[in-house]
């Protein structure tokens, strides 16, 4: 027996109502792969769009319509590309990063995406009224809140993020610096405000 | 994998960032709509057997215009005949039957007389 023929069966199992132990990402992986198993997919979805979601809803600026229509183009390059994933880095990571990068590709299509390392702080974004964390980051600039929410919320690298900006990592530290500047002075403002 | 960097947040700082989105979630639409773009990729489920729309809207269009084009060359051949045809007799008839008559002369004596208006028309 092969072990999609396995997957498959074991899917099915899931179908006849008796509790059974989830699977694990691979076997989805492969039912999706071998057999386009939508029963396969949809526990995958499941599994893993929550958080896809909120990586894309973060990248975007807060458009749940947007994060959306990023999540579905997210799977559909998933899908598309499931050769691609090794398995021997979590699916949800690697899903993740696939949401990042239609996310961006979606805020850098609209013109929004300024990444300029010479670019400074301007007083305008520091001299707002206070807000909670959310509102502060969601109104950050596009080029700042992609660098900030990707190295402080998602955990990527500064040369990762160098990559899919396509900027340098020192680039990157710089705005990763100013980005989070101008978000403690929105919690605290007149903390961190220049003279 | 982050970088230990610079300018860090403080422990309740990252714990308020980590909580930014994590309320947010997709409406359950998304899920259907996303099944919907895979299978129409045929990237999940059964692949129908059903040949594409534009691939029948073509094979018709050109079933369309092989039998125009077969209708026009068969009419116009029609014609030419039609008008060939006219044309000798108006031509025997204006001779007085002469051609007519020189063909039959040259014609086989067994043939009857309908073979040898044909040969009439074609020499």
């Amino acid at each position: 027996m092969t072990p999609a023929r396995l997957n498959v069966r074991m899917i099915d199992a899931i179908d006849a109502s008796a509790p059974a132990p989830p699977l694990t990402d691979e076997a989805l992986v492969a039912a999706v792969r071998q057999e386009r198993s939508e029963t396969a997919f949809a526990a995958l979805y499941d599994r893993h769009t929550p958080r896809a979601f909120q990586t894309a809803w973060r990248l975007v600026g807060g458009n749940p319509h947007e994060a959306e229509d990023v999540v579905q183009e997210a799977w559909l390059r998933a899908v598309s590309t499931l050769d691609r994933w090794s398995g021997q880095s979590e699916f949800g990571a690697w899903f993740r990063a696939i949401a990042a990068h239609v996310a961006i590709d979606a805020v850098r299509k609209q013109g929004r995406l300024v990444l300029d390392a010479d670019a400074d702080v301007a007083i305008d974004e520091l001299s707002v009224e206070w807000m909670d964390m959310e509102s502060a980051i969601l109104s950050l600039a596009p080029g700042y809140r992609a660098v900030l929410v990707l190295h402080d919320i998602e955990g990527f690298t500064h040369e990762e993020i160098g990559e899919r900006l396509g900027i340098t990592a020192g680039t990157s530290k710089g705005q990763l610096f100013k980005a989070r500047r101008v978000v403690r002075a929105r919690l605290a403002p007149g903390i961190e405000r220049r003279s | 994998m982050t970088d230990h960097s610079f300018d860090e947040w403080t422990p309740e700082e990252r714990a308020r960032l980590a909580d930014v989105g994590r309320h947010r979630s997709p409406r359950s639409e998304l899920k259907g709509r996303t099944m919907h773009a895979l299978r129409e990729r045929g990237l999940l489920g059964t692949v129908p057997l059903r040949r594409p729309r534009r691939q029948v809207a073509f094979a018709l269009a050109a079933a369309i215009v092989i039998f125009a084009v077969g209708v026009l060359a068969g009419y116009s051949v029609g014609l030419r005949r039609h008008a060939e045809g006219g044309g000798a007799e108006s031509i025997a008839s204006a001779n007085g039957g002469g051609l007519a008559r020189e063909v039959r002369l040259d014609s086989p004596s067994t043939q009857s007389s309908s073979t040898n208006a044909r040969h009439v028309i074609w020499f």
